[in-house]
């Protein structure tokens, strides 16, 4: 083949050009540390990044939404337990004052404390969280119960995702618990707040039938609150669950993601280093190669 | 005596020859780096000889043509190849001025706004009367929008860039055209005496026409007054010796205006439209590119924009809001529109939940602030198999940018392999036609030795016309 001068110059231009091109990615890629910068580098890396990026935020934002619901259902929970001690005290109270070593007046004294629980109990039933009733179902600007104990939240169930297309019911439906059902009424039970009226006009009218009736109702109320707790428990045991699979997730999706996007650092640098030898050698090259002419022998 | 006249005139005819030889070496180096240069030869010859007491004599030489070192079937097969490598070029390069819309790096990408957008929403769910929350969902909810926006105008851009680049090229076609019919003229001019050949005036030509098929689709042949008839895409007679048409650009209002290829039509002809006959070359590419590729895009941009707002409006008419809007339902989120194919652009929120984020409807039933059945529905879309009743929102964006992805691959790919056969032929050009400053250097040595000789040749006459005059003393 007859080489011109204008050949040796384009080929010179050609491999050094590629070589700069090929050392200026390596370069790229070793300054980002990523292995993808374009969409072009890696259409399938790309697509598949935007659905684990997408996850990853899923997972995060249900992580938030189980702290949420936890916060939510511990306010339920401590409530709860408050109902509990306050029944438990009233029972106590109950307890002593059927015994027939008491008076009128000394039974007169105890309804004063009963006054005093029963406002508590009100007060525990409009527990809020975040300013928002949390036994008053969707109705969470209203409070749950009136001064007299009648429920005026509905039965709604918030729900929350926490996993993908898992969704987890985060307050409880609280009717049952301030208001008693049609059979319950039959079996001759009242509501919470109507429980401790009922012991309230028997301490008051001196009254140790009502006060004895009372103990036993008492006790009814005390295992619905039990029962309530424990099943805000049981939620709480889910969310645990929900917020540890979300927490495992993201970090399963970090390292694929990591996987498809970051570069290999030794990896990277070894290229770039290549690249710069082969960078340098053809310009090193290129100078002898462009050096040599007839022309230069003419005197 | 005559015989020695003769032999002198050998002698200057020579010294002539040599000059040109010289001249033409130096041409070559002073070309040397010009592109699209062919080097040239002084096509010596003897002359006849004469016959002399029986024998025949030598005459000498001449100088019979300056030839230029071409290779025809070569530059036949480069601009076939320039043609291909034309439009893969310009088709790789209008495929990654779009790339940019759907780089990773985008913080305010579709897909990072559609995730956004739903977590806003589970956000929401988890407070649904706090206005904070709210006034971020709507903000969310504008983003979204907004991205979809961003694509649609950044498409509809690169559209009508690409559009005015049709413009400039087909104005530089009809440029290279004139061209080619003035250089027909001087070309058959200064070639209408035998033995001329207007080396430098053709490799010009040829450097037009090699432009010329990297833009577009052409065929071509010389005539027998070396002049060069060229013809288009569609048949069309673009160049016909000394005269050539015009090409020219005009607006299609059946295609939104954008610019079709015109050709004018010859002697008070009707003008004719090339833009269907356009099958190689730049031109070609760039049109594929801005009547099929872009407005695919387009379209699936519109088809997740319109998509997503319908199946939101949906769920969210199902809501009632706080307040004001406690009681009522029935509203939408996102502004329905007017035009599908307009659905990215036009998208925006209701004007009433720009108003107030009161209007923003998660709850089931009325009056229940804390209800958020109907947001979680909301929620609910973002893994819907929604689009074509197989993917979700950002799987088919996924495989939106995915699928566009690998056609920018696929078009480097096609785009270096036609490189490559183009920088081949070119070499193969190179080796035919071009300068080697070492082989001009010896042809430098060669014509000076010559020129010595030839000196001494006219001396030596010289002197043997003194030795003939002094005879008579």
């Amino acid at each position: 083949m007859r080489v011109t001068d204008r050949h040796r110059y384009d080929v010179v231009g050609t491999r050094v050009e590629g070589s700069k091109a090929q050392n200026a990615k390596d370069l790229e890629t070793l300054s980002t540390l990523r292995r993808i910068n374009k969409v072009s580098d890696d259409p399938t890396g790309v697509a598949a990044g935007i659905g684990i990026k997408d996850r990853i935020a899923s997972n995060l934002q249900f992580q938030k939404n189980v702290e949420f619901s936890k916060g939510m259902l511990e306010r339920s929970e401590t409530a709860l337990g408050g109902m509990q001690e306050n029944l438990m005290r009233l029972k106590e109270l109950a307890i002593g004052m059927a015994n027939d070593t008491y008076d009128h007046s000394s039974r007169l004294a105890a309804s004063a404390e009963v006054k005093e629980i029963m406002k508590e109990l009100v007060q525990l039933g409009n527990t809020t969280f975040n300013n928002r009733y949390v036994f008053s179902g969707f109705r969470s600007n209203t409070p749950a119960i009136s001064m007299d104990g009648k429920f005026l939240g509905d039965d709604g169930a918030v729900m929350l995702q926490v996993g993908e297309s898992q969704f987890q019911q985060i307050t409880i439906q609280s009717r049952e618990l301030f208001e008693s059902s049609a059979d319950e009424r039959a079996a001759g039970h009242s509501n919470m707040i109507d429980t401790v009226e009922e012991l309230l006009s028997g301490l008051e009218n001196n009254s140790k039938d009502s006060i004895r009736f009372a103990i036993g109702e008492l006790d009814f109320q005390l295992d619905k609150a039990a029962s309530f707790q424990a099943r805000v428990g049981s939620v709480v045991t889910g969310l645990n669950g929900a917020t540890e699979r979300a927490s495992r997730n993201v970090d399963m999706d970090k390292t694929t993601l990591s996987s498809v996007f970051d570069a290999d650092i030794f990896e990277a640098s070894s290229d770039f280093r290549r690249s710069e030898a082969v960078l340098q050698s053809t310009l090193l090259a290129s100078t002898k190669l462009l050096q040599p002419s007839l022309l230069n022998f003419l005197q | 005596m005559s015989g020695l006249f003769r032999t002198l005139n050998i002698g200057s005819e020579s010294l002539s020859v040599t000059r040109m030889g010289v001249d033409t070496a130096g041409h070559n180096i002073a070309n040397a780096q010009v592109e699209g240069y062919s080097r040239q030869r002084v096509n010596v010859k003897a002359r006849e000889p004469h016959q002399k007491g029986g024998v025949l004599l030598g005459a000498g030489a001449y100088a019979e043509s300056i030839d230029r070192a071409h290779d025809q079937w070569n530059e036949k097969q480069l601009n076939r190849a320039n043609q291909s490598a034309g439009a893969s070029s310009a088709r790789l390069s209008a495929l990654k001025s779009i790339e940019g819309l759907f780089s990773p790096d985008l913080q305010a990408g579709v897909d990072v706004e559609i995730t956004n957008f739903f977590n806003a929403a589970q956000n929401l769910s988890n407070f649904p009367d706090d206005v904070t929350v709210r006034t971020s969902f709507r903000e969310s909810a504008r983003g979204l929008a907004h991205s979809f926006q961003r694509v649609d105008g950044g498409l509809e851009r690169e559209r009508l860039d690409l559009n005015q680049k049709i413009g400039f090229e087909v104005a530089a076609i009809d440029d290279s055209m004139q061209q080619i019919a003035r250089l027909n003229a001087q070309i058959r001019e200064q070639e209408s005496s035998p033995g001329s050949h207007a080396n430098d005036l053709r490799d010009q030509r040829d450097r037009l026409l090699s432009d010329m098929t990297r833009k577009i689709d052409i065929h071509y042949y010389e005539n027998q007054n070396g002049m060069l008839c060229v013809r288009g895409p569609g048949d069309s007679m673009l160049v016909d010796g000394v005269m050539a048409t015009h090409l020219y650009v005009q607006p299609n209002p059946e295609n939104v205006g954008l610019h079709d290829v015109m050709i004018e039509g010859a002697e008070g002809g009707m003008d004719f439209n090339l833009t269907r006959h356009l099958d190689n070359g730049e031109i070609s590419a760039m049109m594929e590119v801005r009547d099929k590729v872009i407005p695919g895009l387009t379209q699936k941009n519109n088809q997740l924009a319109a998509s997503m707002g319908q199946s939101i409006n949906e769920v969210h008419r199902q809501g009632f809001g706080l307040k004001g809007f406690q009681e009522v339902a029935g509203r939408n989120l996102f502004k329905e529109p007017a035009d599908l194919s307009r659905a990215a652009a036009e998208m925006g929120l209701e004007d009433a939940i720009e108003a107030s984020t009161d209007a923003i409807s998660f709850a089931s039933t009325p009056m229940a602030a804390g209800d958020n059945v109907v947001g979680n529905r909301l929620v609910g879309l973002k893994e819907s198999k929604i689009l074509d009743g197989r993917a979700s929102f950002t799987q088919f964006y996924a495989d939106m940018v995915g699928g566009f992805g690998s056609q920018v691959v696929r078009a480097e790919h096609v785009n270096e392999a036609e490189e490559i056969l183009v920088k081949d032929l070119q070499d193969r050009r190179e080796a035919v036609s071009g300068v080697s400053l070492d082989e001009e250097a010896t042809n430098l040595m060669r014509w000076q030795a010559n020129f010595a000789a030839s000196s001494k040749l006219i001396t030596t006459v010289d002197e043997m016309l003194d030795t003939v005059l002094s005879m008579k003393r």
